[in-house]
């Protein structure tokens, strides 16, 4: 059972936007990646009985450049990842990293007590814990 | 998952300034123990592995598995001189530059 539901369409194959994908590739290959602000950190989602847990790939961006919020069930992870100050100054070699604003949205399920949701930031990556709200969780009931 | 990830290596940016060439590779979730860089003449490597961490995944779009990407050093690269930083899941390794000879007025005798 798969509740949180990605809202992005970023990643949408279907054949409808299937020319857009491509335009956005090669937009993204011949256009400076630190103005368009469009890259997408990855992200797994774990389960176990508990709770859920989102993990996110932020590398090189400080604690204080991203923001976590729960709006309507609604869970959104922002921010921006800024470059590094020599590099005006200098010049590029060889450019894979992107940088930029970002922003990634979950729905949330009933399941989740949105009270407790707690995010945890460290070596570039965000985890956020989701615990399920006691409702939810199998629960043995004891025979009298 | 991905023994050897080799379509998707780690990203890289390599920069240059007045006094050094910076190499930045972006390691989130590494350790510094996962992580090895060294320098063997006039090649500087970094490798190591990404861990997967244990759990049952709904979804997955990160890449985990052994990486190694090797640079040739400049010739005016200070190779006794290299430092590594690792800091918010991004490497960053500075190769200074050699003192460049200045051009020298010889006096007439």
């Amino acid at each position: 059972m798969m509740n949180l539901v990605r809202r992005e369409p970023r990643f949408g194959w279907g054949l409808m936007n299937l020319r857009d994908e491509v335009d956005k590739m090669f937009r993204d290959l011949y256009e400076n990646p630190e103005t368009d602000g469009r890259w997408l950190p990855s992200v797994d989602i774990t389960e176990d009985k508990d709770r859920y847990e989102i993990t996110v790939e932020i590398p090189g961006v400080r604690k204080e450049d991203v923001k976590v919020n729960i709006h309507d069930n609604i869970l959104t992870i922002e921010g921006e990842k800024k470059g590094s100050t020599e590099k005006k100054e200098g010049s590029s070699y060889r450019s894979e990293r992107y940088f930029g604003k970002f922003s990634r949205s979950f729905t949330l399920n009933s399941e989740i007590d949105a009270d407790k949701v707690k995010a945890d930031f460290e070596n570039g990556v965000l985890k956020i814990a989701l615990p399920k709200s006691e409702k939810v969780k199998p629960r043995q009931i004891t025979i009298n | 998952m991905y023994s050897l990830c080799n379509t998707c290596q780690p990203a890289v940016e390599v920069e240059e300034n007045k006094d050094s060439y910076i190499v930045t590779m972006e390691l989130p979730g590494s350790t510094r123990n996962d992580i090895r860089v060294w320098q063997e003449k006039d090649i500087l490597t970094i490798s190591g592995e990404k861990k997967a961490p244990e759990g049952d995944k709904i979804w997955n779009e990160r890449l985990f598995g052994k990486f190694a990407r090797a640079f040739r050093l400049p010739d005016d690269a200070n190779r006794d001189q290299i430092e590594a930083n690792y800091s918010d899941g991004v490497i960053r390794v500075e190769i200074p530059k050699m003192e460049q000879a200045k051009p020298k007025d010889i006096e007439i005798n």
